[in-house]
Parts: structure tokens; sequence; C-alpha cells
């Protein structure tokens, strides 16, 4: 059972040789493909909690790392940013500081200034300044050419022209600078260098990561480095739209739909099986565990889990149908708590009819937090989850 | 409503369940109504250790969240840790946690002792904590203490079956040191009432 904490970081899975490739072409190879051929371009990965988009991206990093000639890396920003405080220039200087890293020994010096400058930009720095009036100078404002240090005012005429994407800001643009002087000089080694952007699926609010998307994400792009993000569920649907379109390429990973598609509940017992061997978990149990988790590869885990919990305190030598059920009634509790009458009247549509149709924040939310699940086989699908089915079915 | 709340759960049965998850960043939810916490916390502390369990716990109240999440952060794998005192957070500050939870990975086995609005504000606002938590989330009855005779029977009857040994031979092995640290081991002897025997550091 210790193979089945759904806490655990995906990484330990792979090593541990418990990874299961989905049926078809799953992101990860179709993502790689790509890289092959324009080694520069854009990718955005959006999908559930648990669906199993971290494993992809680290699956990228390992079928990338076999191929000649590209240097990958993989940067978790929740791990050195505060999500909470995003803004741009973020993974630009994460993506400064992770080359500046592989440059280290380089002598050249503008690398070094350059190294110099994103360790900087990254952790901040003191410099003695003329004293000036704060309150009239704007960030985005480049200072005039002829500043000198000395006290002026700074007006700003605006155009008339509004360029339909908007420019880099001028602190992007020094970064932006900064980073092809490494890139160039990393040439040499690495002709294709390739970013996986981490953790910034848990955004809620579109804004941060457009303000990345359109600064960061260009900036990135233009010094020739390919980018692969995870993103919000909110680009999938309504206003966050039109940012998944910033990117040459998207992929939703969706859950698995185990009701309609015989492969993909396959690969799911497949994913059970690797962790728990037979005699611990029968085979009914596991078909119950697949059913119940929706598709959703951490769901999965932690009810196969949870069901081993049910069996050890009874006493039983084997996991059984009975254990995942009761298993599966907790699960649900657990999704069915804090929703409002308006989102459990929604739950219930969703359940009868198959009616959902995500357009305000709350029916997101509902995706988010996967009370209702999205199958995408080429056309979409929702379902609400199979653990709060019966839950809603009290409630009538 | 209450047809859906998470299930009713004893202190002795969330000990047992807490500690036979020991070691990898395993997260449990449990919400206690109308009940005095501190009593609580020391109740499922004294159950977690009598089944083997290496417990401390902490109280979040008035802790900005990077201090809970230093605390959380710095539990050793192995270990089970009872956060208590979350009620005062927010929706923002849940949501807070939610993103920053890279940082909690690899950490012991957690324990959240919360409300029922804090148990639905987390499956809210913090989505991908929630999903850690899956179904591991009970109403704590603090009441449901002890196993009846025949529950306590059947769990023994359980253990022998499970491990082909006789309550004797666990007995022998536990005094000669050559029992095995499984839980299962440590819940045999506090059935037998013989907790005097589970490893001394910390029984």
């Amino acid at each position: 059972m210790s193979r089945l904490s759904a806490a655990s970081h995906p990484q330990v899975a792979i090593r541990e040789d418990l990874y299961v490739k989905p049926p078809g072409r799953s992101v990860a190879d179709r993502i790689v493909s790509r890289l092959e051929l324009e080694p520069a371009s854009s990718h955005l990965v959006v999908g559930g909690v648990g669906s199993g988009k971290t494993t992809q991206l680290l699956m990228i990093r390992k079928l990338l790392r076999a191929t000649e000639d590209v240097r990958v890396s993989f940067v978790d920003v929740s791990e050195r940013h505060d999500l909470s405080k995003l803004q741009a220039g973020v993974l630009l200087v994460l993506a400064g500081l992770t080359l500046g890293a592989l440059l280290k020994a380089s002598n050249d010096k503008a690398v070094k200034r350059a190294r110099e400058r994103f360790t900087n930009w990254a952790h901040g720095w003191f410099e003695e300044v003329e004293d000036f009036d704060v309150e009239d100078f704007n960030i985005d404002d480049e200072p005039p050419d002829d500043w000198e240090g000395e006290r002026r005012r700074v007006v700003r005429h605006s155009g008339v022209l509004v360029p339909p994407a908007p420019p880099l800001r001028w602190d992007i643009k020094e970064k932006s600078e900064q980073l092809d002087v490494l890139r160039q000089a990393a040439t040499g080694n690495y002709p294709h260098i390739v970013f996986l952007f981490d953790s910034l699926d848990r955004l809620t609010q579109v804004s941060p990561f457009a303000e990345l998307i359109e600064q960061d994400l260009r900036a990135i792009r233009a010094a020739g480095i390919g980018v692969v993000t995870v993103g919000p569920l909110q680009t999938m649907y309504t206003t966050g739209r039109p940012l998944a379109e910033r990117f040459d390429h998207f992929y939703h990973q969706s859950a698995v739909d185990v009701e309609k598609s015989q492969p993909g509940h396959r690969f799911l017992v497949q994913v059970v099986r690797r962790r728990v061997e037979e005699d611990l978990l029968s085979d009914a149990g596991v078909r119950r565990t697949v059913e119940l988790s929706g598709g959703v590869l951490r769901d999965l885990i932690s009810l196969a889990r949870a069901a081993g919990e049910e069996a050890y305190t009874e006493g039983a030598s084997q996991v059984r149908k009975r254990h995942v059920d009761k298993a599966g009634d907790a699960f649900g509790r657990t999704l069915m708590l804090g929703l409002d009458k308006e989102e459990l009247s929604v739950l219930q549509r969703a359940r009868t009819g198959g009616q959902f149709v995500p357009t305000s924040d709350k029916d997101l939310a509902l995706l988010v937090t996967r009370r209702v699940l999205e199958y995408a086989n080429g056309r979409s699908r929702y379902v609400v989850h199979p653990t709060i089915r019966s839950l809603l079915k009290q409630l009538e | 409503m209450t047809d859906t709340l998470p299930p009713a759960i004893a202190p002795s049965s969330v000990a047992l369940r807490t500690v036979s998850r020991a070691g990898t960043g395993d997260w449990l939810l449990l919400v206690v109504t109308g009940a005095q916490l501190d009593p609580v916390i020391d109740q499922l502390a004294e159950n977690m250790r009598a089944f083997g369990g290496q417990v401390s716990t902490t109280d979040a109240s008035g802790r900005s969240i990077q201090e809970v999440i230093d605390s959380i952060a710095a539990s050793a794998p192995g270990t089970v840790l009872l956060v208590h005192g979350l009620d005062g957070l927010t929706d923002e500050e849940w949501h807070h946690i939610d993103l920053l939870r890279s940082r909690l990975i690899g950490a012991g086995t957690i324990v959240l002792v919360v409300s029922l609005v804090t148990a639905g504000r987390i499956s809210r606002s913090a989505p991908n904590l929630s999903s850690w938590i899956g179904g591991a989330m009970w109403t704590l009855d603090p009441g449901a203490d002890s196993l009846s005779d025949a529950e306590r029977n059947e769990r023994l009857k359980a253990l022998r079956r499970w491990s082909k040994l006789t309550d004797e031979e666990v007995v022998r092995r536990a005094e000669a040191g050559s029992l095995p640290d499984d839980p299962e081991y440590t819940e045999w002897l506090v059935l037998l009432d013989r907790a005097d025997l589970v490893a001394p550091e910390i029984g």
C-alpha cells in the first residue's frame, strides 16, 4: 500500500517504474514529437486537478533528455516563487537563472554580467540613486534617454495607435536582452533549449497568467527557446480562451473516460495493478476502484488506498468490492462539502440529464474541484463524479 | 445535508488508520463539532502513541500562512503531525496554502483537525490539497472510543488469521523483542491490554 500515496511527487512514480503509458498518444509523446520538429515552439497543457499534468511534464523531460542537442529544464514555479505574488518577469528570471547556471564556467564578460543581472532581479539588490519623487514615476515608462538622475518630471503623452498586442514593458525588454545573451552563449553546447513550467495550473485568476503569457512567454520565445507550461483550467473556457490561442499548440489532459472507453478502463486497471498485487486487491475491487475514480488518476490512487484501509480495519486479508464502495462513499462525502443550493442544483441537472455548460465562475469551480468531470474524446462529455451520484440522489 | 456529512469515526480508529499510513506524506482531515478541542487533541495523540505512532501537535491559531506551512513542511516522514487552530483561516488563505502545496510534498502524515465550516472551505478553496486528502475525511466522535467486547474479539480473530500466530506467541515475541514493528502487532498488544510491551520509546 506504500505505493498508493496521492500526495507523493509524480517523479517518485516514474523513478519506481509505476508509470503506465496511457492509451493512444500521450500528451508527452505529442509534445516531444512537435518539439523535435519545432524546438522553439510553445505548448500549453490544461487539465483538471489530479489528471496527471505534472507526470506528463516529467515524461517530456525524460524523453527529451534522450534526444541529442536538446537541453530541457523542469521548473516548478511554486517551489521558487510564491504564486500569490505572481507578476510579469517571474518566468523570465527563472529561465535566466537556469540558463546562467549552465554557463557558470564561462569567462565571457557579457555572460558574467547577464548572470549577475538575473541574480539581482531574482533576489534584489542595493543601489545608490538620486533622490526623486517616486509618485510620478510609472514602472511601465522607459526612462528618457537624457535621464541623468536629476530631479525632473516625466510626463507621458499617449499615442493614438494602440498595438493589438501590448508591447513588452521596458523592464521585461531589458531582461529579454540579457536572456538572449545567455541563450547565444549556450548555443554551442545546447543548440536547442526547452523549459517546462509546472504549477501555474493552480492559479484561479486568469489575469496573472495572462500577464506571463503577454510578457514572459513572448520574451522567452524571442530568444529561440521552447516552452511547455501547464495553465489554469479557465483557459479552456470563456474569457480565458484567447490566452490558449497565444500558444502554438494546446492540449487538454482530461480524465480518462472509464464508461465509454475500453482502452481507458484497461489503462487504469494497469495503473492500479502496477502498484498493488492481486492477492491484496481483488479484480472486482480494481474494477470498482476504476469506475468510482471517474478516470481521475489521483482519485484512483486515493480510492485504492482508502479501500485498503477499510479492509485493514475490518481485518480482511484482501480488498474487495465492498471495501471500495465504502471508500467511495467517504470520498463522495468530501466532495459534497461546501456546496451551496445553486451548485447542488447544477449538479442534479448534470446527473439526471447530462446537462452542463461551463459558463459562470461557479460552473468552472465545479470542474476545478472535480465535482464535474469533463471527458474529451473528440467531443466533450460532462458527468458528475461517480462517488457523489448516489449522495446527490439521496438529496433529491 | 446531514446525510452527506463525512462518516463518523472513533479516536481509536483514527489513530489506527493514521499510524498505518506512517511514512509518505499522507493527509487526513478530521471534523470536530461541538467538542472542546484541547482534550480531543490530547486523546487523539494518546491513541496514536498507543499504536506506536511518533506524534506531535501544533496550534496554528494566530500564525501566518508561511509559519503554518513551515511547521508542516518541517514534520519528518514517518511521523504524525496533528494540526489544529486552522478555523480562523479565510478562503483566500486556504487558496494561498493550495498555491504553495509543492512545499508540503514529502512531509510526515498530516492530520488537520477542523470545524465543518473549515472543511467546506478547504474543499472549495484548496482543490489541490483537497485531492491529496481524497476520502480521508471523517467526523470525529470522541465518545465512541472503546470497542465492545464483541468488536474486540472480532478484531483479535482477524489479526490471528492475518498473522497465523496466537495471542501467546505474540506476547512471547514482544517480550523477547523479536516482534516486527508493524502497527498490526502494536494494535494486537493494545487489544490484549499489553500496551506495556509496545516499544518503550513510543509507549
